[in-house]
């Protein structure tokens, strides 16, 4: 009986282990052939393929060249128009930005009082949310021939990264 | 001392000799076929699901192929070039000479004079200091438009003005080549490069195409060009 039980049990390992062995064998077959007709299929897009392929790698190559560019429109523009929400009278005199964003710009003003709202306006978060860090450098009274004076502010920073905009 | 066997067992083995031997011969035969067997399957295993990993990257490739050509057949060769004529394979003086002067007129900004940097330039980056003068209104159009508007790449890694300044304005531009070969080894997702693609289109204030752009890929000396430099 138990020779019996012994080859029955072999033989149920040999038919299992056959069975799966030929299951393998037929799902190899199988993925042969899918891979076999993609690539038919593939080699007759290849001149597409190598048009795409020539796209990609320089678009890859657009993505890091444009790094090297110092996006000085949209960040003027940016300085401009929150400046604008704060006083009429302050002039932006200079404004120098690279491609890291490190930015400086001067500021003059004709009133003192002009000035000080502006300055107020400066160090408030709805002014300061666009820098990673803002510092004044610099402040500069000087009269001139009218018996008035001229008031000029020079700060130094980093702009936050804004996103990409239309140039 | 002589080992005894009883009559009884003596009998019992006669008897059962046969299956005595298919019982170790079998026995000897798993231990031979099962690790073959067990080998084999490993392998096949492992094959298979390497051609699974395989099929279904060129199904996905396949795919996305497909639906780009279908979307933008018509489309690649013109992108093909508008890329192309940005950042041409090879760094050559005349398409930068003539987008300077494109980008001159388009934005009535005069650039009068240009200067190689070479100790800031590379294989792929070729800096050039411009001067040039104009209003403010026509600097404020060439930094508005030099990325693209010369039918070149341009970047200005640093610009500082005082925007009443009028005239004599400098700017290091740099221009870029590269070139590029047919190796897949970066992961390259084409329906991410066709939708940035559309963006870089639109920014492109002048088509390169429409105007006197390369037809063919490589064809990024297809401008006007002149016989004689002065």
């Amino acid at each position: 009986m138990f020779l019996v039980g012994y080859v029955v049990a072999f033989l149920l390992i040999m038919l299992g282990l056959s069975g799966l062995r030929i299951y393998q064998a037929t799902q190899k077959t199988k993925l042969t052939n899918i891979r076999r007709s993609i690539k038919t299929q593939l080699s007759s897009h290849q001149g597409d393929e190598v048009k795409l392929i020539k796209l990609s790698k320089k678009l890859n190559a657009y993505r890091e060249f444009i790094k090297d560019d110092a996006r000085f429109i949209p960040y003027y523009e940016l300085l401009r128009t929150t400046l604008k929400h704060s006083s009429e009278s302050a002039t932006l005199t200079e404004f120098n930005i690279d491609k890291s964003r490190k930015v400086s710009f001067k500021l003059r003003f004709g009133n003192f009082n002009e000035m000080v709202n502006t300055f107020k306006f400066i160090e408030s978060p709805d002014f300061t949310k666009n820098f990673s860090s803002l510092d004044m450098k610099d402040f500069t009274g000087q009269g001139d021939s009218s018996d008035s004076t001229n008031y000029e502010l020079s700060f130094e920073g980093s702009f936050k990264p804004i996103n990409e905009t239309k140039n | 001392m002589r080992l005894k066997i009883r009559p009884y067992l003596r009998f019992l083995i006669k008897q059962n000799l046969a299956y005595v031997f298919v019982f170790v011969a079998m026995v000897a035969l798993s231990f031979v076929i099962v690790p073959l067997f067990y080998s084999q399957i490993t392998e096949a295993y492992a094959d298979i699901k390497k051609y699974r990993v395989e099929t279904s990257s060129l199904q996905r490739k396949q795919q996305v192929l497909q639906s780009v050509i279908n979307e933008n057949n018509d489309d690649i060769d013109q992108d093909l070039a508008l890329v192309t004529a940005l950042i041409p394979d090879t760094e050559d003086y005349f398409s930068m000479i003539y987008s300077l002067e494109k980008l001159s007129q388009s934005t009535g900004f005069i650039i009068n004079n240009y200067v190689v940097n070479l100790s800031k330039s590379d294989s792929s980056k070729l800096s050039i200091t411009v001067t040039g003068e104009g209003s403010s209104e026509a600097f404020f159009n060439l930094l508005r438009t030099y990325n693209f508007a010369g039918g070149r790449l341009i970047t200005v890694e640093q610009i500082g003005i005082d925007p009443a300044t009028n005239g004599g304005i400098s700017l290091n531009l740099n221009f870029y080549n590269k070139i590029t070969t047919l190796e897949t080894k970066d992961n390259l997702n084409y329906q991410e490069s066709i939708k940035e693609l559309n963006e870089l289109r639109a920014k492109v204030k002048f088509s390169i195409v429409k105007d006197s752009a390369p037809k063919e890929p490589s064809g990024s000396t297809d401008y006007p060009t002149k016989t004689s430099l002065f």
